[in-house]
């Protein structure tokens, strides 16, 4: 069952890389808003050849120049124009949202963007809700777990033992991480649950994809850590290759922004492939009693763990 | 204002001649090269002190017999002491209306109080002076502070006569708070018993007229006290591990569970010990013929022309009491301090103690961290600095040198730490520099984090911003306006102050200047005045102008390539080739002035170079040349450290892109990583 969603994601990559493509863009378009602001601060440094050594690599001491020599007044721009964009990334997601899971779903015939639109706006205010709804709850929650493991940790925290703060640290984050995951994954279940039946509160999604989460945490977290590993290729990929590839022409620039994009995009199209194969996983593992909606048949057979659903044939 | 403290004890090899505190006359560059290591200090007091621990309530109840040799010729009518603890009494104390009760990220929480108390107070005959004892505040009018007292004499001491003197106190430790107190079941006991003031002749540190130097307990001050031997019995609970100023003489367990021990030493000015059930005992030698090689040695005595002889170092026993919870660290808290003994015997010439103490304090102690007293220092780590990723942060190692460098400057070379704080904080904070980029790397030797790299000078230059700071360097503490100010005019600046001398006159003459220093004012008490002349004197220069805008005012030093212009001239008729008219003007916005070099580079040329006096508020230069000038620096080897923006040193004619692009593209490809993550 894991396999198959897994490869259900994988392909789905494959097939529908436009929306990854439009995830992606649509992460470019709104980091460019800070663009002007960033540019124009870095924009002093083409004067002044005693910044160069940045080319190399950070360092502190130029950038705590950069900052007394008036820069703090554009810092203080871009982190507020960066807090606006990270605000404004909520209703941002949610449409991207539906519209992804929109043109997972539907075969319609309808041009890609009219889906990607259509599936956006369509469920825009209930995924917002749940949106809401899910992560103050989750926000709650986590900090109640994150105290609660601060005093079970804290003999720990307190032993004689040299690692045993390391020890309850990661005590600490693995909880906080697992819980958090919890919700998060129950989030997307709930987005998938509307998206295919399009009925339904979206309490009732909600509740009854934490329930799902709860009752196969093996399969639902398993198919995430495989999609978490492949970024972690990604990531190490890009870093292996960025720190070789080097600053000091612009050529050499140039190809490292593309580069960057390149594992944007990369991490782009894993987020389709994780929610192909959350939906794959969703129609093995969903109670009867929900509703196939608009493009599952009412209940399908239980089918065999090796026999992947066509999503395809649902409708 | 770091607190480290030290106490081991030390055997001084012996003999020799009485070491002159007095200033010296100045002295021809061939006396200095005549110049010996003091062997001992000028004793001036002997302290020998019996003190019983009580655990249940935090309590010191000691018995003390002071010998105090008047060292003038002075007749000196009454005497002076400091009862530092009377600092945490009550919220009435200077100590505490000055730090509001909080001091280096600490607090002294309601209700915990320290004090001391003389019980009574006799002559060696048994006179007793305890109703004659007064308060006194001579720094300032607050009748409530309890930190300095007077007794007046029956008979004046005569110049070079002694007087014996037997004084009961009580003491109660506060939690641990500015360098001293308890933190469950650790002490760390400074500053704790009645200490007599130093008596300053005429003509030590500029006095006109012998006197009591003696000031109340600050916020931002430490501490002055002429040198002398301790010999000092601690009576603990039988399970405490105890550490001390000193080499350990005596111990002995008695009949009502508790031990008793005895450490002594001689030429150092102040004795601190420590006592925790839970210690880690880490015991190793310093071994001079194999941490020194005859290379270094040699390489040493070339640098500061001295006979390779006085270069040689000596076997120090070290000692660390480490937490239990802190035992990874052991290792790097070993090695940092070796590395220290090393460096620092080397330049400065030999530490001549015998033994060396280090203190780790528990987590909740953190206010007795990185203090330092004679052969015993305190360090400041935490358990976090176990292990990767936060074990490339060097702060154990920073503070351990840093204290350990305490014991050149503050411990043998005994500058005046409350009017003076430049001399030991200031010196050390350049010292350790010294060391800790040479061992560690200049680029990292702050921390190393996921290839984010920061060195000391990062930290220094951080707070030398180019808008003047209220106050100097050569002020006393308490008057600074704030800790931020005390921290940056004490600290900070003098280390750059010295490194940007450093880079001006050459490694080799600072170094002998440092050296300088060292000999002749070894167990001994100089003034930023001292200071000078040795630099004067070495150096062969008259550097007072640079000291007084560096050290005794609060002027900046930036200078600016303001403006770099390149014009192409009307070809002339007899020639075929392009000229161009360039210029470029250097302005000086501080008010330090020194002497720089100008780069100037041309196209397709190797850079030139120009020699400008810095005295003027600006300076244009102007070249006619077939090529164009493609950019301009100012300072370009980087000798002014304490330049308080690198960032205007330099200009280019034509914009270079590739810094802005890179940046650019990298915080915007961080900021969709974040938009990733929230879900866009």
């Amino acid at each position: 069952m894991l396999s198959t969603s897994v490869g259900r994601g994988l392909r789905a990559i494959v097939a529908h890389a436009r929306a990854a493509a439009m995830l992606w863009l649509a992460n470019l378009a709104l980091a460019s808003v800070a663009l002007l602001p960033v540019w124009s601060w870095w924009t002093r440094t083409a004067m002044l050849p005693e910044t160069d050594p940045l080319l190399e690599r950070f360092q502190v001491g130029i950038f705590r120049d950069l900052l007394i020599d008036g820069g703090g007044l554009g810092v203080g721009i871009i982190l507020l124009t960066v807090i606006g964009l990270l605000i404004v990334a909520l209703p941002v997601s949610v449409f991207l949202a539906g519209g992804t899971l929109e043109v997972l779903v539907s075969e319609d015939g309808q041009p890609f963007f009219q889906r990607f639109l259509r599936g956006g706006s369509h469920f825009f205010w209930r995924f917002l809700r749940l949106t809401i709804v899910g992560g103050v709850v989750m926000l709650i929650t986590v900090a109640i777990v994150a105290v609660a493991a601060n005093v079970v940790v804290s003999p720990l925290n307190k032993s004689n033992w040299p690692p045993g703060a390391f020890v309850a640290l990661a005590i600490q984050a693995v909880a906080i991480g697992l819980v958090a995951m919890y919700f998060l994954l129950s989030l997307d279940y709930a987005r998938i649950q509307l998206a295919l039946s399009d009925r339904g509160g979206v309490l009732r999604a909600w509740l009854a994809a934490l329930w799902l989460v709860g009752r196969h945490p093996l399969r639902t977290y398993g198919l995430a850590f495989v999609f978490a590993v492949l970024f972690g290729l990604a990531a190490a990929g890009y870093l292996f290759v960025i720190a070789r590839i080097g600053t000091h022409t612009m050529n050499l620039i140039l190809a490292g922004i593309a580069i960057q994009q390149l594992f944007i995009l990369i991490r782009a199209c894993l987020r389709v492939g994780l929610l192909a194969g959350e939906m794959e996983l969703y129609q093995w593992l969903r109670p009867a009693t929900v509703p196939g909606g608009r493009f599952a048949p009412a209940v399908p057979p239980a089918p065999a763990a090796d026999d992947p659903i066509d999503l395809s044939l649902a409708q | 204002m770091r607190q480290w403290t030290a106490l081991c004890v030390a055997a001084l090899a012996a003999a020799g001649t009485t070491f002159d505190a007095r200033p010296q006359p100045p002295h021809s560059q061939a006396q200095v090269r005549a110049t010996r290591l003091p062997e001992r200090a000028d004793r001036v007091v002997d302290y020998r002190i019996g003190v019983k621990l009580d655990h249940a309530t935090r309590q010191l109840h000691g018995q003390q017999r002071l010998i105090w040799r008047n060292p003038s010729s002075d007749t000196v009518p009454d005497l002076w002491f400091h009862l530092y603890l009377n600092a945490f009494k009550d919220a009435n104390s200077t100590f505490y209306k000055e730090s509001g009760g909080q001091l280096r990220g600490a607090t002294q929480g309601p209700g915990n109080w320290g004090w001391i108390q003389v019980n009574s107070l006799k002559l060696g005959d048994g006179t007793d002076l305890t109703s004659q004892m007064r308060f006194e505040h001579p720094d300032d009018d607050n009748a409530d502070d309890q930190t300095v007292m007077r007794v007046p004499l029956p008979t004046p001491v005569p110049g070079g006569g002694t007087v014996t003197l037997d004084v009961a106190f009580t003491a109660q430790l506060p939690q641990v708070f500015a360098r001293t107190g308890y933190a469950g079941d650790f002490y760390l006991v400074g500053q704790w018993f009645p200490k007599i003031a130093v008596y300053e002749p005429a003509g030590r540190r500029g006095r006109k007229t012998g006197g009591w130097n003696s000031h109340q307990f600050h916020a931002h001050s430490e501490f002055y006290a002429d040198f002398g031997r301790f010999t000092v019995e601690m009576t603990v609970p039988g399970q405490f591990i105890v550490g001390a100023t000193g080499r350990r003489t005596a111990e002995r367990k008695n009949a009502d569970g508790t031990a008793t021990y005895t450490y002594e030493q001689e030429d150092v000015h102040d004795f601190a010990w420590t006592a925790d059930p839970r210690f880690v005992v880490v015991r190793e030698t310093f071994s001079a013929a194999r941490e020194v090689t005859p290379a270094e040695q040699e390489r040493t005595a070339t640098l500061l022309d001295r006979p390779i002889g006085e270069v040689a170092l000596s076997d120090v026993e070290i000692t660390l009491l480490m937490q239990p919870v802190h035992i990874p660290q052991a290792a790097r808290h070993m090695r940092a301090v070796k590395i220290a003994l090393k460096e620092f015997g080397l330049w400065y010439g030999r530490y001549p103690y015998a033994t060396l103490t280090i203190v780790d304090p528990p987590e909740g102690g953190e206010g007795a961290g990185g203090m330092e007293y004679p052969t015993f220092i305190t360090g400041g780590t935490s358990r976090l600095f176990n292990y990767w990723p936060l074990k490339e942060v060097l702060l154990p190692e920073q503070v351990l040198v840093h204290e350990f460098g305490h014991q050149f400057w503050y411990g043998m070379v005994a500058s005046n730490e409350f009017e003076e704080a430049w001399l030991d904080e200031g010196i050390t904070s350049y010292s350790a520099s010294r060391v800790i980029d040479r061992n560690y790397g200049a680029d990292r030797s702050m921390a190393r984090l996921f290839g984010l790299r920061v060195g000391e000078l990062d930290i220094a230059r951080s707070m030398n911003v180019p808008s003047p700071r209220p106050g100097r360097i050569r002020q006393a503490s308490w008057t600074y306006l704030d800790g931020d100010s005390y921290g940056f005019y004490s600290y900070m600046k003098p280390e750059l102050v010295l490194g940007t001398l450093e880079r001006m006159l050459g490694e080799q003459t600072m170094s002998r200047i440092m050296r300088t220093y060292q000999e002749r004012w070894r167990f001994s008490h100089p003034s930023s005045d001292d200071f000078y002349a040795v630099a004067n004197e070495v150096s062969g220069q008259d550097l007072t102008t640079f000291f007084k805008q560096t050290i005794e005012s609060n002027e900046i030093l930036d200078y600016e390539i303001s403006s770099i212009v390149a014009v192409e001239l009307d070809r002339a008729a007899d020639t075929s080739s392009t000229q161009y008219e360039s210029s470029v003007v250097v302005r000086r916005l501080g008010g330090v002035t020194v002497p720089v070099e100008i780069a100037v580079k041309f196209e397709d040329q190797s850079p030139e170079r120009v020699t400008w006096d810095g005295r003027d508020e600006w300076k244009k230069l102007s070249f006619t040349r077939q090529q164009r000038i493609e950019w301009a620096q100012v300072d370009p080897d980087r000798q002014l450290l304490l330049d308080s923006n690198w960032l205007n040193n330099a200009r280019r004619i034509a914009p270079d892109r590739r810094v802005s692009t890179k940046w650019t593209a990298r915080w915007l490809f961080w900021l969709q990583n974040a938009l990733r993550l929230a879900g866009v």
